[in-house]
Formats: structure tokens, C-alpha cells, sequence
């Protein structure tokens, strides 16, 4: 799971993850005991839909590259920089 | 009784009077922050020159007769979780360690347009995962009434310097519990809105279909007083579409408010695990209002047991999502050591991440993926509907037919510093009472309302529909007006 998550665990942090985890799942299996067969999900509580603003309407500048790239840890031309990917 | 602890309201008038000056107000919070601060660890950053600089544009503009905004010179914190434009904002987070942000977030920015004066940024569990502050990668915040104990978090450092004067109000985050619980355990006043009320623009994500930004401050008339400026439609934030702005009432507000409401107390909130003096307190809050002539009642909200388990599957799985822009590429801290792009990822994120953001993405991935979404992910989320109908019926006419529902804001007073960090289960469950409400996108409002023996405070919380929010206040300022808890000031 950590991998796919991309977070390395070293070997004495990677016991108590798993032991703590496990705790918090075999707690969140409490919620077999419900009935759901009939209830649909709820991912939204506003029950707004499709909230769009007119297509002429713009509410802010865009931030510019310059400004966009402040943070990058690494930046060449314009552009974020990073490590070989092939 | 110093400046610093004015209410807002009392600074505002005093300010208009011409009586003080916004610098004398930001110069009396920098003394208790240099009095109080190596105690308490509120803040992550302090801009002492700065604000002392905008105190004094404010107060050259109050003299030549200029207009100005509600909150003109006062001084507040905001949690480190507001992205604040060209002001360090790390989440509590060493991954975002030195990270400026490009813009302002909406609240922020309505703050500082109606004149409010930041003067730091308030400590935090990192990413706001935590009820006690102690995940903050910048050490933990104290409960001013006894710095051996947690404050409550996660905004525990907005809690803190609210109730021990470091500022005059500080903003917060409420995603499960992060402002009524540190509202409750600090003896301050917290209102987590209803959904959609207050922007989430420029906030740090942590759960988005939960997130809730806000305010805590020292009374209920001061809750008024700055959502009227921080709430309301944002274009920024779709799910403020149809928000009110809520009403500032002045220093005298909430006449002719109606004594037949209706209060509800859930028989569940007041099961097994609560401690007998909160229980007491909640109880006399109970009979105060019958006494007023409100109706109280004992109903049910059945599902009040799956609450955690359903809100810490919802959260985790965004959170997950939510951090898996710190990657190291484009913002955030950087692990170049390794050789290729994976590395980057992988060296960034198991240095950056604290122990319970690690957690949370575990966990929240596991439940998100394929054979588990299911069974997990999709089940919470039906259950998040029938926790959502419990609070329905509760306030339906044709069926429970209350107002508001009252309950503790935790089943126990504040706890010690250490006593659940290395019990995530333990530390989840202190959000029991609270969860509920933000699994459901209604409101809740946390109000003191008395002492344990040990002079710890505690708080109680009333809860209303969807857009209550101003009735929440309303119906928690009969309570306050008459009960002067808050006149008990910490002793530092």
C-alpha cells in the first residue's frame, strides 16, 4: 500500500503502521453491520448541480509562469525541472 | 485586563471612539505573546514589524476621516492552513516547509480588506490531521488553563492564542472536529458552518466535500461580527452558490429571538464513555433553556456509533487524493538524492509527510482501491446518507420536530499531552460528537459552559439544519449572556 501511495516505509516504521492500520480497519468493519442494500451514497451534502459561471466572466488574473514556478524546488526555461524519467 | 483582551466588538467601539489606537491593540497582543508564547507554542509565524506597520496606516487613515472597513485595526491570526499571498504557509507540515503561496485565500482576503491586521500564522496538527495538535511537525500547542493538557486541535494554536490573548480572533478549519473542539477545550467560541457558507478558496485541502473554514473567537456577538465579513457567496468556490451573508448584530443583538424553540438531546450523544461532570454541565445548559421556556426533549439520531468509522474511511480517501500533489516537483520539499523521476517522488514524500499523514494516505488509498472501494469507500458513504437522515428527521416537523439539537462537544474534558498519540483509534474517537455534523453538511456551534474541578473547561454544542447558522448563534447567545464563563481568563 505504501508504494502505491509512493511513500517508502524503513523497517522499524513499517510494524507499527501496520498494527495501527489494521486497528482502524478492523474498527471501520463495525459498518458491515449496516443495511445499505437500499440507501445510495452520499459524496455531495450542498445538492447543488452544475455550478458554472458565464463564458465572459473572469474573476481573476491568471497567475502568470513566473509567479506559477515560485515554489518549484527546480526550474529550467519556464518549466518545471525534474530527474530522468527514462 | 489588557487590551489584548478586548472582545472584537469592545476593540471595534473603542477604536471608533478614538479612545485606542489599532497600534496599542497589536503592540498589547505582541506583550502576551512575548509573556505567554515559550508556554504555549501557538504560532508557527509572527509578523510583529509588519502588523505594527499596517496598525499604523490604519490609524493615519482613522485621523484624516477615511472610510473604513468593519474590522479596521484589529488584530487577528489566521491558521497556517490560509494560504496567505507572499506569507510562509506550511499546514503545520514540514513537506511544505518554505512554501510561499502565489494568492490569497477568499477568507484571508476579506479579512484584510475590511482592515483586519494579521499578526501571525497559527499553529496546527499538520494538514489538519489531529484532535490535539500534537501531529503538528512544529511541536505541540498547550491548553492555556493547564499547559499539561491538549488545547484540542486541529486549529490548536487558533484555540490557544484566542483564549490567552495573543490575539483577538483567529481563523480555523473545521473538517471533523478542528475548530468546535479546540473552541471547546480552550473555553472560546467556535462555529463550524454549514458547508458551503464560507469559501474554501485558497485553503489546503484536506477532505473537500467536508472542509469547513471559520472562525474562533471570545463571544458569541464577535462569531457574528466576522462571519458577516468572511461569509456568503464565493465565485471561487462553487459550493457557495445560494450562501447568505450572515448579519453583524452590533452590541446588542438578538432581541425578540423566540423562547418556544425546541431543543432535541440525542439519547446516543449521552451513552456510555461520557464523563459525569461534562454530562452535569450539559444537563444544567439543559435546564437553563427550559427555563427560558424552550422545549426540551430527548429524541434519537441512530447511526451516532458508525460515525467515526464512516467519516475516517470519507476522509482518509480524500486526503489521499488531496496530498498527492506534494510531490516534490512542483512545490513542496525536495529529495533529489536519488537517480531517477520515481525517487524524487518516493525520497520527498517518506521525509516530508509526518507519521499520521502517512497514515492517512495509506489508509485512504487502500480504501480507494480496486476490491475495497466497495466494500469500504462506497459503503461510508451510504452510511454518511443515513447519518445525514438521522439529523433529517430530527428536525422535521412531521417527525422529531426540534430547532436545534444540544450535546457535549466531547464526551470527556480535555486530555493530557501524550495520553492518545500512540493510539490513532483513541485519538479518532475523540471527534464522536462531532463527526456527525460534518458528515451531514449542517452546522454546529461550540459555546463554554463550565469548569471540570480541575479547572478545565468545557464546552457544549448546538447543532441546527443547513443555513442555521444564525439561529445557532442566536439561541447560544441566550445561553452566554446570562453565564460568564469566559470572564475566566487562563492564568499565565
Amino acid at each position: 500500500m505504501a508504494k502505491l501511495a509512493r511513500i517508502e516505509l524503513d523497517k522499524d516504521e513499517a510494524p507499527v503502521f501496520a498494527q495501527q492500520l489494521s486497528r482502524i480497519v478492523s474498527y471501520a468493519d463495525k459498518l458491515q453491520e449496516v443495511d445499505t442494500s437500499k440507501v445510495e451514497p452520499l459524496f455531495n451534502t450542498t445538492e447543488l448541480v452544475d455550478v458554472v459561471r458565464k463564458d465572459d466572466q473572469k474573476y481573476q488574473e491568471p497567475l502568470g509562469q513566473d509567479k506559477a514556478l515560485d515554489n518549484a524546488p527546480e526550474k529550467d526555461k519556464g518549466y518545471f525541472k525534474i530527474k530522468q524519467v527514462l | 485586563m489588557e487590551l489584548c483582551d478586548l472582545t472584537v466588538l469592545q476593540a471595534k467601539e473603542r477604536l471608533e471612539k478614538g479612545e485606542i489606537t489599532s497600534v496599542d491593540l497589536v503592540s498589547s497582543c505582541f506583550e502576551r505573546i512575548e509573556k505567554v508564547e515559550k508556554a504555549l507554542n501557538s504560532f508557527i509565524l509572527l509578523r510583529k514589524e509588519e502588523a505594527l506597520g499596517e496598525a499604523q496606516e490604519i490609524d493615519k487613515a482613522r485621523k484624516s476621516g477615511k472610510s473604513l472597513g468593519s474590522l479596521a485595526g484589529i488584530p487577528y491570526a489566521a491558521k497556517d492552513i490560509f494560504c496567505t499571498e507572499g506569507i510562509e504557509t506550511t499546514a503545520g507540515s514540514n513537506i511544505l516547509k518554505g512554501f510561499i503561496p502565489p494568492y490569497e485565500s477568499t477568507v484571508t482576503k476579506r479579512l484584510k480588506e475590511a482592515g483586519a491586521i494579521l499578526i501571525g500564522k497559527t499553529n496546527c496538527d499538520a494538514f489538519a490531521h489531529g484532535s490535539s495538535g500534537e501531529n503538528s511537525d512544529f511541536g505541540p500547542t498547550k491548553n492555556p488553563y493547564n499547559p499539561q493538557y491538549v488545547p484540542g486541535g486541529s486549529s490548536s494554536g487558533s484555540g490557544s492564542s484566542v483564549a490567552a490573548g495573543e490575539c483577538l480572533f483567529a481563523t480555523g478549519t473545521d473538517t471533523g472536529s478542528s475548530i468546535r473542539l479546540p473552541a471547546g477545550f480552550c473555553n472560546v467560541v467556535g462555529l463550524k458552518p454549514t458547508y458551503g457558507l464560507v469559501s474554501r478558496y485558497g485553503v489546503i485541502s484536506m477532505a473537500s466535500s467536508l472542509d469547513c473554514p471559520g472562525v474562533i473567537t471570545r463571544d458569541i456577538k464577535d462569531q457574528a461580527l466576522v462571519l458577516s465579513v468572511i461569509s456568503g457567496e464565493d465565485e471561487l468556490d462553487a459550493n457557495t452558490k445560494g450562501a447568505k451573508n450572515i448579519k453583524n448584530r452590533g452590541s446588542d443583538p438578538f432581541q425578540g429571538s423566540d423562547p418556544n424553540l425546541k431543543i432535541g438531546l440525542p439519547k446516543e450523544y449521552f451513552a456510555k464513555g461520557i464523563d459525569p461532570e461534562v454530562k452535569e454541565a450539559i444537563m444544567q445548559a439543559a435546564k437553563f433553556y427550559e427555563n427560558l421556556g424552550f422545549k426540551v426533549k430527548e429524541i434519537s439520531l441512530p447511526h451516532t456509533e458508525y460515525g467515526v468509522a464512516a467519516y475516517y474511511l470519507i476522509c482518509h480517501s480524500e486526503v489521499s487524493s488531496n496530498l498527492a500533489r506534494n510531490d516534490g516537483v512542483r512545490f513542496s520539499f525536495s529529495d533529489r538524492s536519488g537517480s531517477d523521476y520515481q525517487s524524487v517522488y518516493f525520497n520527498s514524500r517518506s521525509r516530508g509527510f509526518g507519521a499520521e499523514a502517512k497514515r492517512r494516505i495509506m489508509l485512504g488509498t487502500y480504501v480507494l482501491s480496486a476490491g475495497y472501494y466497495e466494500a469500504y469507500y462506497e459503503r461510508a458513504a451510504r452510511v454518511r446518507r443515513l447519518i445525514k437522515e438521522d439529523f433529517d428527521k430530527a428536525f422535521d416537523p412531521k417527525v422529531n420536530d426540534v430547532d436545534v439539537i444540544l450535546t457535549p462537544v466531547s464526551p470527556t474534558p480535555p486530555f493530557k499531552l501524550g495520553e492518545k498519540v500512540n493510539d490513532p483509534l483513541q485519538m479518532y474517537l475523540s471527534d464522536i460528537l462531532l463527526v456527525g455534523v460534518n458528515l451531514s453538511g449542517i452546522a454546529g456551534l461550540s459555546v463554554p459552559c463550565g469548569f471540570t474541578k480541575s479547572a478545565l473547561p468545557i464546552g457544549m454544542q448546538l447543532i441546527g439544519p443547513r443555513f442555521s447558522d444564525e439561529l445557532l448563534l442566536e439561541v447560544g447567545y441566550q445561553y452566554e449572556k446570562e453565564h460568564q464563563w469566559i470572564e475566566r481568563k487562563p492564568e499565565l
